[in-house]
Parts: C-alpha cells; structure tokens; sequence
C-alpha cells in the first residue's frame, strides 16, 4: 500500500492486476492498465477507468502479461495530471506455480519450463498442487496451470472472446486458448507468456459465440 | 458474373449489407433503417435484418449467392445460426478505402486517406492509388497509437453525462453532429484546448498517446463536474475549441503527407471522421488540393459495399478502375401498387403529382415531404427519402424543428440546381462530392440574406447538395418549378425523420408523418398525398 496525494492505493499483480483506492476525497483518479508485449517498446492499452477512494477494481488476468498502472488525477487548471506509473516486475519476487496436471506427463512437462523460465526472469519459484492450501499474499504472482472449465472467478464479462479496445481475443481469462486443443507445453506456454512473446507470437484468437 | 453480399457488424454500431450482382450495385442497406433504431443507440447490432430485407427484394438467399464477403470483424454468432456457408473477410479500413477510391471517378494519382475511432488493428490508414491500384503505404497500429475521433465521440458521453437509467444523453456515433454544429456558435477557449491537447496530440504522422477514450472519458467527465458544461454557451466554446484543434491537429498531419507525397493532388477519404462537414471545408481549401472526395457512406455503415467492390474487383467483374455514382438510392423500394394499398389504412387521399403545383407549394411555404426511388445509402437524405421547403424565411428553422420534434441546433441544408452553385458559393471545387453533401462551402455575401434558412448565420457557410439534372431529374425537375416562380434555384431540404428515429424507409413511415400534421403533402413517386 501507498499514499499517493490524497490517496491511497493497494495495487498487486497476483491474479493479474488489482487495485483497492483508499483517501477521504471523493475527486476519482483515472487508472490506466497498460501491456507491453514482446519487445514493443509502446505498450497497449489493456482498460482504463476512474476510480474513486473505497473502490476495488480488477483486470483479473491468470496468464502472464507485464503490466503498468498508471495513476493521475484532475486539476481544474492544469487538466490532466500523472501521478504515478506501477510496473510489473517479477524479479526476485515470490511467484507461485499451482498445477492440476492430469498425469506424471503433464506434471514433468510444467515443471522442466518453471525450472527454465525462473532462471531466465529471476524470479523465486514456488510450486504446489492445485488441492494443497497456500496464502496468497505471499506472492507476488499465482499463475494456475491447468484445463480450466470457464468462470474461474465467476466472473464473465460481456466481451469474454474479445476485449474492446485490445489487440487480444482470448478464450478465457484463465487459459488463453482452448486447452482442448493443446499439448501440455502449449498450455503451460500460453499462461506463463512464452507463446504471445515469442518474435512470431500468436495472437489469440478464438471464436466466440455471441459476436 | 455474379452475385456478391458484402456485409459489416459484429455487434457494433452501423451494421449493412451492400448487394453486387453483375458488377452492379443492386442494393445497400444499413441495418437502422430496417430495423428503426437508431445505429448510435445500438452498439451491439448485426446485418440480419438488412440482410433479410435485401433476401426478400432482389429474391436472392445469400446461401445461395455466389460469394459472400464481410469486413472485418465478422460476426460468428450470426454466421454460425444463418449464414451456413462459406465466406471471406477483408480488413476493416481496406474496406473502407476500397468504398472511397473505387467510387471516386478519379483518374491518375490518388490520396486515399481512411480515419476513424478504431477499426481491428487500425485507425488510419493511407494508400498510394493510381490507375485502380491502391497501395497502403502508411498506418498506425490502433492499440497503441491516439484517435482524434475517439476525443469526439467520448466527449460527448462526459458533456450532459448519463440520465437515472445509465444512458448516456448524448451519444457516440450519433451526436457528433449536434457538437459540430455549435461550434461556430462558440468561442475558442485556451484552457479547453490544452485539455484537449494533453488527451490526443500530433507529431509526424502519429497520434499520441495511447487510450483516448480512457483519457477523454476521464477529462471530459471532471470538466462536467466542475462546470465546463453548466451552459448551452459554455459547450458551444467547447465544440468550437473542439473543431479547431481536431482542424489543427488533421491538416498538420495531411500537411505531412502532402510532404511526403508532393504528386498527390487529388484525395479521397473515407471514415467517421469525414462526417465532419467543417474539416471537409478546410481541406477543399487547400491550394494544393485539385479535388477531394468523400464517400457518402463514410461511416462504418460504408464498410459492407466495400468489402463486396472489392471481392468484385479481384474477379475483375467490375470497379477495375475508379466509377462515380449517379446517385445512392440504393435501399429498398416500393411500387405504386404496393404504396397504393398502404396509404388506404391512413384515410388519405391522392392526386396525380404534377410537379408546377409542388413548385407552387413550395413557394407557399408548405412542407413537403419528398419520397422516391431506394432510400440513400449514408448518413444524408439527398433526394429519396427528403423533407422540402422553401429557404427564403428565417423562421423556418424553428417551425421545423418544431413539427419534427427536433432540438438540433445544425442549420438546414440546401440543395442547389447545378448550374447556380458557382453564382452562390464562394469556393466551388470538389463538385462531386457536393452531390453528397459531405462538405461545407462558405456563401457569397449577396445570398445570405435570400436563403436565410440554409445558412449559418454564424460563420456563413452551408452545406449544400449540387442537384445535376442528368443524375437526379426528379429532383431537379421540383427545385427547377419552385425557381421558375420565386427566383430562388435552392431549396431547403432535411432527412425525413423526426427526433431521434433513423430517417424513413418505407410508405408507411412516410404516411404516419403526413397524418400527424409533421408535413403538409407528401410526394411518393407519382402521386401526391394529403390529408
């Protein structure tokens, strides 16, 4: 948590990204979520919104993306004004692995790319089983390996197939394709940001009913 | 030959479906005037009635057409439960520079130039053209570059802001207009303007920075709240300092085009942004500039003709090179017998039309209500679906509105005999694409005061349709016998719809109009209908 003019702010990246806004001023902040994907040196824009203090607000995502939260706020003479800029950042931070593999198979295969990708972004690997119990707040970031059935969270949006505003078609927010039709390596790519971030990455793309 | 369906919407705003038979165009209709919503109140629409409508006029299923082309995105839902079969997509703003170019009638070099909110991976585009080819040479990637449109359409949402239901008051995609057309009532303001400037700015043919419409929302928003917006004079300073920045910011980056591409003379446009009748004005006013075209559909509402030119060009069945249209009546018609048979539920009763005593009404001060051939395709009534008076009386913009429930404060519009149009307005380039209304000329001085109800008394300009008899000799047959008695070759003419309905489509449309007193008489092909 920090204080931020006359705010305040939570903000994590463990299930994507989160925000609780705190302060005893009703004025909102606009909250801008941003990606950069692969190499691209101008990130895109993920959602934007305005807050006001005593609100949570969520750009739940299960698969990796690096992120930036940017705060400002509004003044009467000088119009828009940036107050803060929050970047994802895994490196030495504690980042959580929970598998619900099908079989031995499965398991191996998730476990040879955590061993390879933590030594390449520094990060503190933890893994556990999808049964075994753990506290989230001791993570920096939780990704969930696994065959997801849809509304994870409950949650679905009017645009669950396309976000508005995105580059991205996904699947679900917890697996970007549909795992159906994927190895356990492309499952695994897909949530911890190899496939996207690959030169040649794909582009998601999926085939919503309702569009 | 064959038979080509072009279609756009999935679930957005301004659904159509275009219909190619034989090279020719057969019919395009937008999905409003099907379904009567209004494309601004539906951002969630798909071609099905639009379709459906073309399906039963032209007796052609599209399962049974020879290729069915959409632009992009496509719509799966409605693929998946009605269309069955196979299709194509071609890329959003192709679309939209395929409808401009290819209906253009330019020769040699040609700018193409496509700007709108956002469309899949872009929000504009620039091609090279030149003997039927279009090469794109330039585009921004919309994710992560700004859109001009975007300060607009959102702008809107934060000016009255949303009603107990959470509908906004003002919407985009539908009131743009009504902003643009208070500007000249304004004055500009610095503050705004830097507010505006920090949302969208320009340099080097790249708007910056990212998400207008998280930023516009934002500002615009907070200045409702601290009182930008308290007054229907302080959002006039706001539209008007809202022109001229988008002036500002679109003629530096044509400038850097034209810069780029110094043998380009001659432009075609096509996208939302292009509504903007003012913008318009001040590129045809370029001295670089030999002739500009806008296409009449350049709305999203344009994306399913396009999408079908171009799948009829690669079979080289038709628009290898650039065509003109004669006209855009190509929505849906009605024939005397079936129009005959729908006015009897109205208790109306009709005369042969004879187009002197039209003339004659109209020089009397009556409204007439004007209603032929297929309704036009694009945001503008030019002649099928139109509502005529004279343009001598100054209080005719408030009778108007007044019968038509309308609470616009655009003035009227003019359409104007051909052969007049130089004597009226000061800079006559670009006449073609006056013959769709798309721009703004400004007056000469000795007219203001003849034609009172077409022109902004602010700025003095109008906006005006050049009615060519060889093209549309109805029309010009009418405006020709109101000339012959009043010494006036222009009439006013409006959309026929009341607030907030999408402009009419069928007879019956018309007829409610007539009964409820909104227009006098009522002209439907060859016959006249009055109460």
């Amino acid at each position: 948590m920090f204080t931020l003019d006359k705010y305040t702010f939570d903000i994590t990246f463990r299930n994507g990204v989160e925000i609780t806004m705190g302060g005893k001023e009703n004025d909102p902040v606009l909250i801008q979520i941003f990606e950069y994907l692969g190499n691209e040196s101008t990130p895109r824009i993920a959602s934007s919104f305005n807050m006001i203090s005593g609100e949570y607000q969520t750009y739940k995502r299960n698969w990796y993306g690096k992120y930036e939260v940017n705060i400002s706020k509004w003044d009467n003479e000088l119009g828009l004004v940036h107050l803060k800029k929050i970047t994802y950042d895994e490196r030495n931070q504690n980042v959580l692995f929970v598998l619900d593999p099908l079989d031995d198979m499965d398991f191996k295969v998730w476990s040879d790319v955590i061993d390879k990708l933590y030594k390449e972004r520094e990060f503190i690997p933890t893994i556990k089983y999808k049964h075994e119990s753990f506290d989230e707040n001791l993570y920096y970031r939780i990704y969930r390996v696994g065959r997801h059935s849809k509304d994870q969270w409950g949650n679905q949006s009017g645009w669950p197939g396309f976000i508005w505003q995105t580059w991205r078609k996904f699947w679900t927010w917890d697996n970007p394709r549909d795992w159906s039709t994927l190895t356990p390596i492309e499952i695994i790519n897909d949530i911890v940001g190899i496939t996207e971030n690959q030169p040649n990455g794909i582009r998601f793309v999926v085939d919503p009913y309702y569009l | 030959m064959s038979s080509i369906y072009g279609l756009y919407g999935a679930a957005s705003h301004d659904s159509s479906t275009s219909l190619i038979v034989d090279g020719k165009i057969v019919h395009c209709v937008e999905e409003e005037r099907v379904t009567r919503i209004k494309s601004g109140n539906n951002y969630f629409s798909i071609p099905e009635k639009s379709l459906e409508s073309i399906e039963e006029s032209f007796g052609l299923k599209i399962e049974d057409a020879d290729h069915v082309v959409f632009s992009a995105f496509e719509p799966n839902r409605f693929i998946n439960d009605k269309i069955n079969r196979d299709y194509e997509v071609y890329d959003h703003h192709h679309c939209h520079a395929a409808g401009a170019y290819y209906t253009s009638g330019m020769g040699g070099k040609v700018l193409v130039i496509t700007m709108d909110g956002g469309g899949v991976d872009n929000a504009f585009t620039i091609y090279l053209a030149e003997d039927g080819e279009m090469n794109r040479v330039h585009s921004d990637k919309w994710s992560s570059s700004g859109q001009i449109s975007q300060v607009w359409g959102y702008s809107l949402h934060g000016i009255h802001g949303a009603n107990e239901n959470g509908e906004f008051i003002w919407k985009m995609c539908k009131d743009e207009g009504k902003l643009m057309g208070m500007a000249p009532d304004g004055e500009f303001d610095e503050t705004i303007y830097k507010f505006l400037k920090q949302i969208c700015d320009y340099n080097n043919l790249e708007f910056y920075p990212i998400d207008t419409m998280g930023r516009t929302r934002f500002v615009a928003e907070q200045m409702r709240r601290n009182g930008w917006f308290d007054t229907p004079q302080k959002i006039a300073n706001f539209a008007n300092t809202l022109q001229y920045y988008t002036e500002e910011l679109f003629l530096k980056f044509l400038s850097d085009v034209h810069t780029r591409y110094p043998q380009y003379s001659k432009i075609a446009f096509a996208g939302g942004l292009f509504a903007n009748v003012k913008l318009n004005q001040k590129v045809n006013q370029l001295d670089w500039v030999d002739e500009m075209y806008v296409y009449p559909a350049m709305g999203d509402n344009g994306l399913s003709l396009g999408a079908a030119i171009l799948k009829c060009r690669e079979l080289g069945e038709g628009f290898q090179t650039p065509q003109s249209f004669k006209n855009v009546y190509f929505g849906l018609k009605y024939n005397n017998g079936e129009i005959y048979d729908m006015s009897k539920k109205w208790g109306l009763k009709a005369k042969p039309y004879i187009p002197s005593q039209i003339g004659r009404a109209l020089n009397e001060g009556q409204i007439i209500g004007w209603f032929r051939d297929g309704f036009e395709y694009g945001p503008r009534a030019l002649g099928a679906r139109s509502i005529l008076v004279r343009p001598t009386d100054i209080s005719t913009h408030k009778e108007l509105n007044e019968r038509l429930k309308r609470y616009d404060t655009m003035p009227f519009a003019p359409m104007v005999l051909a052969d007049y149009f130089d004597d009226i307005f000061v800079e006559t380039k670009s006449k073609y694409t006056a013959e769709f209304m798309t721009l703004c000329y400004d007056t000469k001085d000795e007219w203001v005061n003849k034609i009172p109800a077409v022109i902004q008394k602010s700025d003095k300009t109008a906006r005006p349709q050049i009615v060519r008899k060889d093209k549309l000799p109805k029309v010009w047959e009418v405006i020709n016998e109101y000339y012959k008695l009043s010494g006036i070759p222009v009439v006013l003419n409006t959309s026929f719809n009341a607030h907030n309905e999408p402009i009419i489509n069928s007879p019956d449309e018309a007829f409610v109009h007539l009964k409820n007193g909104i227009i006098d008489q009522l002209v439907i092909e060859d016959y006249v209908y009055f109460r």
